[in-house]
């Protein structure tokens, strides 16, 4: 059933190009070091009639333009809950993920999708612990998530099945975003809350396993498992933990140490949206 | 979680978070940390799908889980149907062997999804579960490979999950363990016809193979299993009641593969080759969080009995401190996360040898598959 | 006026906005100028600035921000096999754009762009008359040509003999015939980033500047696979000549509700932000075009209220500001490129 509500186009589908000559440039290796994350850019107040706001910027991979994971949120409230609502003794978290149609390799349509759902919750449960919610009873805040640009630009992420991972690095994206609107309407929080993601990628001969922080798919030629975590780094506490994929020896410190580096790429996050933060009261104070 | 809030008092969510984070924990039904609730389970209860399971949890709650299989031509996204062969043809790797083209499997064969009574399907808390569930099936990228007949066909699998009783509990445990005894049960009909031509099945159901293999070299998988940890104090607790989840710290939703070695299988010694995996790892919003806060005798009026505003300014200071440190007895929504320790700990116990997966994977062997 | 009664400007602003906008506009004193709410003067409007291809996975994008309003447009293209469209007629050269449906505009506001706009709901009536004033636009001023659409194939020679015994329709087409196999769609899709009045101005430009921007990449018929095959290797620009821009203003008249009686004075602002648009009832746009020094009109609509005469829209002052305004965005989206 089309939706009568939307300009829906013709009546039988439409298909997206399909290219028959190559990409344009050859496969990109890695160039960070293992333990680095990509530089990120971080701004609070675009959205000026929202409570809290932020736009985040994660940049290209080197010599690559325009690619890149763009993200904007905004919060509205704490406002008070309908009158229809039941009482509660807390603000009422409720987070919504979407993507722009634009933002992947495949057009995406307006409702949302159980991926976009499941992002969703993830992001509640990141938050939810870090929001110091019994300050603002009767209440409740949206936090809105949109991706304007996701990542995997070219064919081949689609070919190789990687852009399952690239979840991931949208995850961690939300969370760090959310966090900066939150912070950026003056919510209580225990802590500012950030998101990183570690993988276990293979080497090329699929033989040795090795840890990166904040991987980009397509920089590497598979992965085995990733991890995201939503981190409180002054209480050293973990409110979301997202772990997926397969370990290849049984031995169980694998997960620890794929945990800990993600928990160090949110470190790394931290520390930006802290600056971002301190730049943006110390431009408003003056 | 919301329409599973419990109706406990601050005082009742008090003491049972303090009984138990006793060392060893006392459970409100008695059960031990590591003890699963029993159930009831059989398989092949539906005669109309590929294969179907029911458990009976003894607390009440019911799940139903039906496959059904259908056979679908294989269209790549981006293209005609014909485009994967074109790329193989252009490509000069054209009649590659059976497993460089299996890598064509996609998760998306795989369709699932989760009813629960009293929730929309497309409501957040029922689209994670479904996703919880799915994830898990699909982390080893193996299960995708057995929906692969040829090159141009494949089996598209409809994985319906009914939760049949109201959600007393959260039923992850349970769908999770119904959904793999379905899945042991599942037969797809013996393929007769050879290479890329059209599908031509045999008819005989009592010849056709399980989805998952019993004997053989193949017999190496089997579904997951994903169990519900939650952590309250320094205990950790497997298989929470709904009363136990409304007072967790943490709740920890953990998926596990089992891997047979070849070993097991020559020395007909199941358990000694019985490898667990871990294959997926969620944390679970804990519903402890929206419980309603206690308020400590002391910054209670109408317990007091009496009114001073003099004494307002301490009072507020001193609610000010209840804020911060918890009292003991007066029950508080936990803030905050998980200590990576106690996630660690967690995980340990789920993948300890002789440890509760083991006990839950023997207790599923038992069931008789029909 | 608002200290002596002990409340700061901005409460009064808030608390009651239309006396606040009426005093502004009518300063007691005669040395200071009419100004609004929002500190511009009546007619001054918020400098537009325009960034494009700013998205890589579409094929044209654009990034206006007017003020506190910022909208981004992302136009992406698919293909569609004639064969695949219902009543298509070759013949048909005209009308095809709208009778095939070739362009999508949509419009979301519902990103939180503003309070009242929060995701979860169906598309809201304004956005819902915002898709369809943008469609209908597109349409109407011929903005796109046709052709850019069309993708061609010759049929080849031996495509009768092939199919000889079946070949009674083939045969009656001519061998070597250049015909249209598919046509582009373009998903003109338009996400509010932030919203504060205005929002068809800032929407309309975002999709004129990211038409401009779109590149089609070069296609061709493959029959034998019975599809469209693309190439990387220089894509195609968008043949945009023209360069209507919508200019929006709102009429107030300093009374609060309707039963009062008019006293005829007014004030037209142009480029009402969301709290102008609230106290207002009457709005007037018009959709002009200044390329290449003429001035053409496209369309002019007015909304509501009575105020505005034929003779105020016609007239030399109201239409040198629509010019100011289109060569503020004209500047703007070319001088981005």
């Amino acid at each position: 059933m089309a939706d009568r509500r939307r300009v829906n186009g013709p009546g039988s589908s439409t298909l997206p190009p399909v290219y028959d000559d190559g990409e344009l440039d050859a496969a990109l290796r890695r160039q960070r070091a293992p333990d680095a994350i990509r530089p990120l850019y971080l701004k609070t107040g675009v959205t000026p009639s929202a409570s809290g706001s932020a736009y985040l910027e994660i940049e290209p991979r080197e010599g690559e333009h325009g690619s890149g994971m763009k993200l904007t949120c905004t919060v509205h409230g704490p406002r008070s809950l309908p009158r229809s609502a039941p009482f509660s003794p807390y603000m009422v978290l409720s987070t919504h993920v979407k993507f722009a149609p634009f933002a992947t390799k495949q057009r995406r349509g307006y409702l949302r999708d159980s991926s976009e759902k499941d992002l969703s919750t993830h992001l509640e449960t990141a938050l939810r612990g870090a929001l110091i919610a019994d300050r603002w009873p009767k209440s409740g805040v949206d936090v809105v998530v949109t991706i304007i640009e996701g990542e995997s630009t070219r064919q081949d992420a689609v070919e190789r099945r990687v852009e399952e991972w690239d979840v991931m690095n949208v995850l961690g994206g939300c969370i760090t975003v959310a966090s900066a609107a939150i912070a950026d309407a003056g919510i209580d929080c225990v802590d500012t809350v950030s998101g990183g993601v570690a993988a276990l990628v293979a080497s090329k001969d699929g033989k040795d396993a090795s840890i990166v922080l904040d991987p980009v798919a397509l920089e590497h030629e598979s992965i085995l498992a990733a991890c995201c975590v939503a981190y409180l780094p002054n209480r050293d506490e973990v409110t979301n933990l997202w772990f997926k994929g397969q370990l290849p020896s049984p031995a169980s410190c694998n997960h620890q140490s794929l945990v800990s580096r993600a928990v160090q790429a949110s470190r790394g996050t931290h520390g930006l949206i802290s600056a971002s933060l301190s730049e943006a009261i110390g431009s408003t104070q003056n | 979680m919301a329409n599973q809030q419990t109706l406990l008092s601050p005082a009742e969510l008090a003491y049972l978070h303090s009984s138990l984070s006793l060392s060893p924990p006392i459970r409100p039904d008695g059960r031990t940390a590591k003890q699963f609730r029993p159930l009831t389970a059989e398989t092949g209860i539906l005669p109309g799908t590929n294969g179907s399971a029911r458990v009976c949890l003894a607390d009440g709650t019911e799940a139903i889980v039906g496959v059904k299989a259908e056979i679908e031509k294989t269209v790549d996204p981006l293209g005609g149907e014909h485009y994967q062969e074109y790329v193989k043809s252009a490509s000069g790797a054209g009649g590659g062997d059976a497993e460089e083209d299996k890598r064509g499997a996609r998760g998306e064969w795989l369709e699932m999804t989760v009813e629960i009574p009293g929730l929309r399907d497309d409501d957040a808390g029922t689209v994670f579960l479904a996703e919880l569930l799915r994830e898990a099936l699909l982390a080893d990228g193996e299960f995708a490979k057995k929906l692969w007949i040829n090159r141009r066909f494949h089996w598209r699998l409809y994985l319906d999950i009914i939760l049949i009783s109201p959600p007393l509990s959260y039923p992850l445990p349970l769908l999770s363990l119904t959904t793999h005894l379905a899945l042991l049960s599942t037969r797809l009909p013996r393929l007769k016809s050879e290479g890329d031509e059209d599908p031509m099945f045999d008819d005989d159901w009592e010849a056709s193979p399980f989805l998952y293999p019993r004997q053989g070299a193949a017999a190496g998988s089997r579904p997951p299993i994903t169990l519900l940890v939650v952590a309250v104090g320094d205990s950790i607790l497997f298989d929470p009641s709904k009363e136990e989840l409304a007072v967790a710290d943490s709740a920890l939703a953990v998926s596990l593969c089992e891997v047979r070695t070849q070993k097991g299988d020559e020395s007909m010694e199941v358990d000694s080759g019985r490898e667990l995996r871990l294959v997926s790892m969620r944390t679970v919003d804990p519903p402890s969080r929206l419980t309603p806060p206690g308020v400590p005798s002391t910054g209670n009026f109408a317990a007091s009995g009496t009114f001073d505003p003099s004494s307002q300014k301490k009072q507020q200071q001193q609610q000010q401190r209840v804020e911060e440190y918890p009292q003991e007895g007066v029950w508080k929504a936990p803030l905050g996360g998980t200590r990576f320790a106690v996630l660690d700990s967690i995980i340990r116990a789920v993948l300890e040898k002789g440890g509760v997966a083991d006990e839950v994977l023997d207790g599923l062997e038992g069931v008789d598959l029909s | 006026m608002a200290p002596e009664v002990g409340l700061s400007r901005s409460t009064f602003a808030k608390l009651s906005p239309h006396p606040y906008l009426l005093a502004n506009l009518e300063p007691s004193d005669d040395s200071i100028p009419p100004a609004r709410s929002n500190g511009r003067a009546p007619f001054e409007v918020r400098k537009p600035t325009v960034n494009l291809s700013s998205l890589s996975h579409a094929h044209g994008s654009a990034l206006v921000r007017t003020g506190d309003t910022t909208v981004i447009c992302g136009i992406r293209a698919e293909t569609i096999l004639t064969d695949h469209i219902p009543n298509y007629r070759a013949s048909n050269t005209q009308t095809e754009l709208a009778d095939y449906d070739l362009l999508v505009p949509n419009i979301e506001l519902a990103t939180g762009s503003a309070p009242q706009f929060l995701p979860g709901g169906p598309p809201t009536t304004l956005a819902q008359t915002l898709s369809t004033k943008i469609y209908t636009l597109l349409h109407s001023s011929k903005l796109l040509r046709a052709e850019d659409l069309r993708i061609w194939h010759n049929r080849p020679a031996e495509a009768s003999f092939a199919d000889e015994e079946e070949g009674a329709q083939e045969s009656e087409e001519k061998e070597g015939e250049k015909y249209v196999v598919a046509y582009w769609v373009l998903y003109i899709d338009l996400f509010f980033i932030s919203f504060d009045g205005n929002p068809f101005d800032a929407a309309w430009a975002a999709t004129v500047a990211a038409l401009r921007d779109t590149k089609l990449p070069q296609a061709r018929y493959d029959p034998d696979r019975e599809m469209i095959l693309c190439s990387r290797k220089n894509p195609k620009p968008l043949a945009v000549e023209s360069m209507p821009i919508s200019c929006t203003a709102v009429i107030f008249t300093g009374k609060e509700t309707k039963d009062q009686p008019a006293d005829g004075k007014f004030w037209l602002l142009a480029d009402p932000d969301t709290l102008e648009e609230s106290l207002c009832d009457e709005t007037v746009t018009i959709v002009i075009d200044c390329t290449g020094g003429s001035r053409k009109i496209l369309s002019i609509s007015k909304h509501g209220g009575t105020v505005m005469t034929a003779k105020l829209l016609t007239s030399k002052e109201f239409l040198d500001w629509a010019s100011k305004r289109w060569e503020d965005f004209a500047s703007a989206i070319t001088g981005s490129q």
